[in-house]
């Protein structure tokens, strides 16, 4: 097989060009800080369809987004003390770094529209995931020790990580929707640090899918910078703002632009098939 | 009076908060003043290595400085974790530890060299 060039089309960019990306890291982020997703989610698609570069340059630019918005929200998180499980985490950021290592490296003799339909999948599990959550609200669940974990789950934590740090490489997301339910449901972390612990692998589980894209040559300076410090500012201002506003009216509404985008993937992934 | 752990949890929150607003602050600004001065943000250096070996200079090397710190970042915080495990012989954790780093380091050895 062929490896794809990804490299850029655009030779050159104005301010107006760095602004417009910024802007979007920014909405990418806020939105994505207030639904409890990664930014990744959001900028993907958006430096994809809107700015119109390669799938595998945006993924690339979602990583690094990536990589500053888990370094900034388990800051916050470590913070409080005893909410990020380091430990327990780090198995799973073993086997999901090894899996995101391995997407980074495919991604560069995958063609574009192969994962633009994969992102669709994965966008429209997210859609189900949030509507899921919008009709059956989760109490707070209290903290406490973890319960022994039987060897058998924790060889499905495992391979799920492998699978899911898979996706995180050749999309360029940070994987927490996968991560949470790993941590949660077959390693009883409870569901604060297990969102908390996510935050926390999805630097180290980005950046060898990082290394990947840029020996590939997908890592576009001129977008990566503006993006992630877009994305950075607007997650930090979503982390504000969320226990501040109702956000079950924008989760829904989200769900659905989830659920357009991942159709749009679609229908531009089958006409460049 | 900290606990050791609640110490550890802090010193790691401050390395990924200084790392990212470095990291992401310069590549961020570098790429913002390089468009303002009107150089051209493109062609880069296909490889890390290229960059090292003088492929770029000035602002353009600031940028470059800029995701070398950002993707640093995690790395340097799971090094000050695994200090602190050997020093209080979590060897598990120390292993684990490890085996990410390896892993990591796998990654950026990629970016280095290329495919």
């Amino acid at each position: 097989m062929q490896p794809t060039r990804a490299r850029a089309t655009v030779p050159g960019m104005g301010l107006l060009d760095l602004a417009l990306i910024s802007l979007g890291g920014f909405l990418a982020g806020l939105v994505g800080a207030l639904m409890g997703l990664g930014g990744g989610l959001v900028a993907v698609p958006f430096v994809n369809l809107v700015l119109g570069w390669p799938m595998q340059v945006a993924a690339a630019a979602g990583l690094v987004s990536t990589l500053a918005t888990s370094a900034t929200a388990a800051s916050r998180f470590l913070c409080r003390g005893g909410l990020v499980q380091v430990e327990r985490g780090l198995e799973l950021a073993l086997a999901a770094s090894l899996g995101s290592l391995a997407g980074g490296l495919a991604s560069g003799w995958l063609r574009g529209p192969l994962l633009q339909l994969v992102f669709a999948g994965v966008l429209a599990f997210a859609a189900l995931q949030i509507g899921h959550a919008v009709r059956h609200p989760r109490p707070e669940a209290p903290g406490g020790d973890c319960p022994a974990v039987r060897p058998g789950r924790r060889a499905w934590a495992l391979g799920l990580s492998l699978g899911a740090g898979v996706l995180s490489g050749l999309l360029g997301i940070g994987g927490g929707m996968m991560y949470v339910p790993i941590l949660h449901l077959l390693l009883c972390v409870p569901f604060k640090a297990s969102s908390a612990t996510s935050n926390f692998l999805m630097g180290l589980i980005v950046l060898p899918a990082l290394g990947a894209h840029a020996a590939h040559g997908h890592v576009e300076i001129g977008l990566v910078g503006p993006l992630a410090a877009g994305v950075l500012l607007g997650a930090s201002l979503g982390a504000w703002l969320m226990p501040k506003v109702r956000t079950s009216w924008l989760q829904v509404v989200f769900a659905l632009l989830l659920l357009g985008t991942a159709l749009q993937l679609v229908r531009q992934g089958v006409r460049a098939w | 009076m900290v606990s050791q752990d609640l110490a550890l949890d802090l010193l790691l929150a401050r390395v990924l908060r200084m790392g990212a607003l470095a990291g992401v602050g310069l590549a961020a600004g570098g790429v913002l003043a390089l468009s303002a001065l009107g150089e051209p943000l493109s062609p880069w250096p296909l490889t890390l290595g290229g960059w090292w070996q003088g492929g770029c200079a000035g602002l353009r090397a600031l940028v470059g400085l800029g995701l070398w710190i950002l993707a640093l970042t995690p790395a340097a915080m799971l090094a000050c974790f695994l200090v602190a495990a050997a020093r209080a012989r979590r060897w598990r954790g120390v292993a684990v530890a490890l085996g990410v780093l390896g892993v990591c380091a796998l990654g950026l050895g990629l970016a280095w060299v290329g495919v």
